[in-house]
């Protein structure tokens, strides 16, 4: 039999996962807790097998527990049972060391197979999470770079703001005139901003900084 | 002195010319004041009717339009103070030869308007002022109490429509919050009871089991509709993702549901660390834009940028729908209490930022928003929109 305690803040909700798990003969709940700080006492006194999370808890959140259970009890298994069901808080949650996730309202379903797998040393996903998740890691490697400029990204806010001067047509000496700052300053910024952007011309600048959206050299005419 | 030569009959002819042309001159003379009076009042409509004005600069522009008011503008000079304010010429001088008349706002006194000669004049019908110009510092005074008026009552809808916003955005974080936590929660809780209740209860008929199960399927489903509420009022997402991320999501899930494309890009926003009101107001905006256009632009293809551009931020929403005729829409949404166009305006002002709305019949609508951002302080005093 392995020992589980159970960490979450509504009673009702406690009683419930006790009788589910009361239905497999594999495990037992050993304890309970209504918030972290009791969780992790109670984790440091029983040395559970498992520990059933909830990320909503009065005081830390559970992810934070999570962390500090797996660091003082590296063999302990610990699985989320959340609310959220979003991507975000399921990668945090393994990030901080669980190996499984169910929601909520799916545990009287799911939380046995998951119990069971994360005992095996297993991971496990909630399947009405994991199409999410799925479509999630199909889209990271490229997202990023399809969404946002790294290369823009990298100018400083002086930059920035010379950058969009200059594609507005100003020269150096009006930039200058208009920051309070030397033509020279100007002309090293905005060899650095060519540099950063791989430009080699105004003309391309231009065009790089419509394309970004910073001008609109198409214009309506009012 | 010619001019006062007794007439004789040999001069009859010319006296009478003389005396016409006298005549002429004293009405010619007469007319160039009104003109003047004209000119000063005309003035004033006009400057109050500049679209964006600052109530500042429409009393620092009335208090210029003055002197040339005057018989003589170049020794003409005024003062206008209202509370603790004062308005006056550059080359403004108190003398003893003034004329002054009360500005009453709200049935109260507020101020005064001073017209002053710096010079002395002869004597008319007011010391050296005529009885024209009493009457019309009188009109002036009058009009600045109802230019004053009007603005404050301006100033009072827009801090009214701003303080809307702030507690409708507070109000939903509210309800998304307490769906997610507690009905969310506590329909959860339900279920697993409901799943649990006849776990050890061989005897039970199935015609129970059977409503049991449904009862269960009936609170997944009220599980979703709750969760997708929380989502539509709250976007979770802006404070684990961040606002780029969100807003991307945001964009796929429309080109899903609607017959439109729409491609966003954002460049440099990583960097920097939004105030949540600036970030909230962002994500507001992008999404009102984007219902906008889904509701009356009938377009298939929407482009939106998300830029940093030090100090400003930079948000473009284009669209190649059917457009509209912006000035006469904004009359016209006011009318119907449509208030898509003049809710994102509000936002605006309220992120002290600017937004130009052009739209081309049969070719789109580009709208131009561009805000001050703030880095997000750390520490106890940061004032969330929420709490």
């Amino acid at each position: 039999m392995k020992s589980i305690l159970i960490i979450d803040d509504h009673p009702l909700f406690r009683e419930g996962l006790k009788a589910i798990i009361g239905r497999s003969n594999k495990f037992e709940v050993t304890g309970e807790a209504g918030n972290a700080h009791q969780g992790l006492r109670m984790a440091k006194k029983y040395k559970p097998d498992l520990v059933v999370v909830d990320i909503s808890l009065p005081d830390t959140n559970g992810i934070q527990l999570t962390r500090e259970i797996r660091d003082l009890l590296p063999e302990t298994r610990i699985i989320i049972v959340s609310m959220h069901s979003k991507v975000d808080y399921i990668v945090e949650a393994f990030q901080a060391g669980a190996t499984g996730y169910v929601v909520k309202e799916s545990a009287s379903e799911k939380l046995l197979k998951g119990l069971e797998s994360v005992a095996k040393g297993e991971y496990f996903l909630d399947s009405a999470v994991s199409h999410q998740v799925v479509k999630a890691l199909m889209k990271f490697p490229g997202k990023e770079a399809k969404i946002t400029d790294a290369d823009y990204g990298s100018l400083t806010p002086r930059e920035q703001e010379i950058m969009r001067l200059l594609a507005e047509g100003l020269s150096a000496k009006e930039i200058a005139e208009k920051l309070f700052i030397s033509p020279k300053t100007v002309e090293n910024h905005r060899a650095n901003i060519m540099n950063k952007l791989g430009l080699h011309s105004t003309m391309e600048l231009v065009r790089y900084a419509a394309k970004l959206g910073l001008i609109d050299v198409d214009l309506w005419k009012e | 002195m010619r001019n006062i030569k007794l007439p004789t009959n040999k001069d009859k002819n010319s006296t009478d010319r003389k005396q016409v042309e006298e005549a002429l001159q004293k009405r010619t003379f007469e007319l160039d004041e009104r003109i003047k009076e004209l000119n000063c009042l005309y003035g004033m409509s006009r400057l109050i009717e500049k679209p964006n004005i600052s109530l500042e600069k429409i009393l620092q522009g009335i208090v210029d339009l003055i002197p040339p008011a005057w018989r003589y503008p170049e020794i003409t000079c005024a003062r206008i103070t209202l509370e603790n304010q004062e308005f006056r010429n550059k080359n403004f001088r108190e003398s003893i030869w003034k004329q002054t008349s009360n500005i009453i706002v709200h049935g109260k006194l507020v101020g005064t308007l001073e017209v002053y000669y710096k010079e002395e004049r002869p004597s008319i019908d007011e010391g050296p002022f005529l009885k024209e110009e009493r009457r019309l510092i009188i009109a002036i005074a009058e009009r600045l109490g109802r230019i004053v008026e009007r603005w404050q009552y301006e100033e009072h809808i827009h801090y009214l429509s701003q303080e809307q916003i702030k507690i409708q955005e507070s109000e939903r974080h509210r309800i998304a919050r307490d769906l997610h936590d507690n009905v969310a929660q506590d329909i959860s809780t339900s279920k697993i009871l409901t799943e649990t209740l006849l776990d050890n209860q061989p005897n039970v008929p199935n015609e129970i089991r059977q409503k049991v199960l449904e009862m269960s399927i009936l609170l997944q489903k009220s599980i979703k509709s709750v969760r997708d509420l929380a989502y539509d009022l709250r976007p979770s997402g802006l404070d684990q993702l961040g606002l780029v991320q969100t807003v991307y999501q945001y964009c796929e899930d429309f080109s899903e549901q609607n017959d439109a494309n729409v491609d966003f890009f954002s460049a440099g926003m990583d960097k920097i660390q939004l105030h949540f009101d600036t970030e909230i107001n962002l994500f507001r905006l992008i999404q009102e834009g984007l219902n906008n256009i889904k509701k009356h632009a009938d377009a298939d293809q929407i482009t939106i940028r998300l830029v940093a551009s030090s100090p400003n931020i930079i948000l473009r929403i284009e669209d190649n729908g059917k457009g509209f005729d912006v000035e006469g829409s904004l009359i016209k949404a006011l009318n119907e209490k449509r208030m898509g166009l003049k809710s994102m305006e509000e936002r605006v002002s309220l992120l002290k930022g600017n937004i130009k709305i052009q739209s081309r019949l049969m070719k789109g609508t580009k709208i131009f928003i561009e805000v001050p951002y703030k880095n997000r302080k750390k520490g106890s005093n940061e004032k969330h929109i929420d709490h």
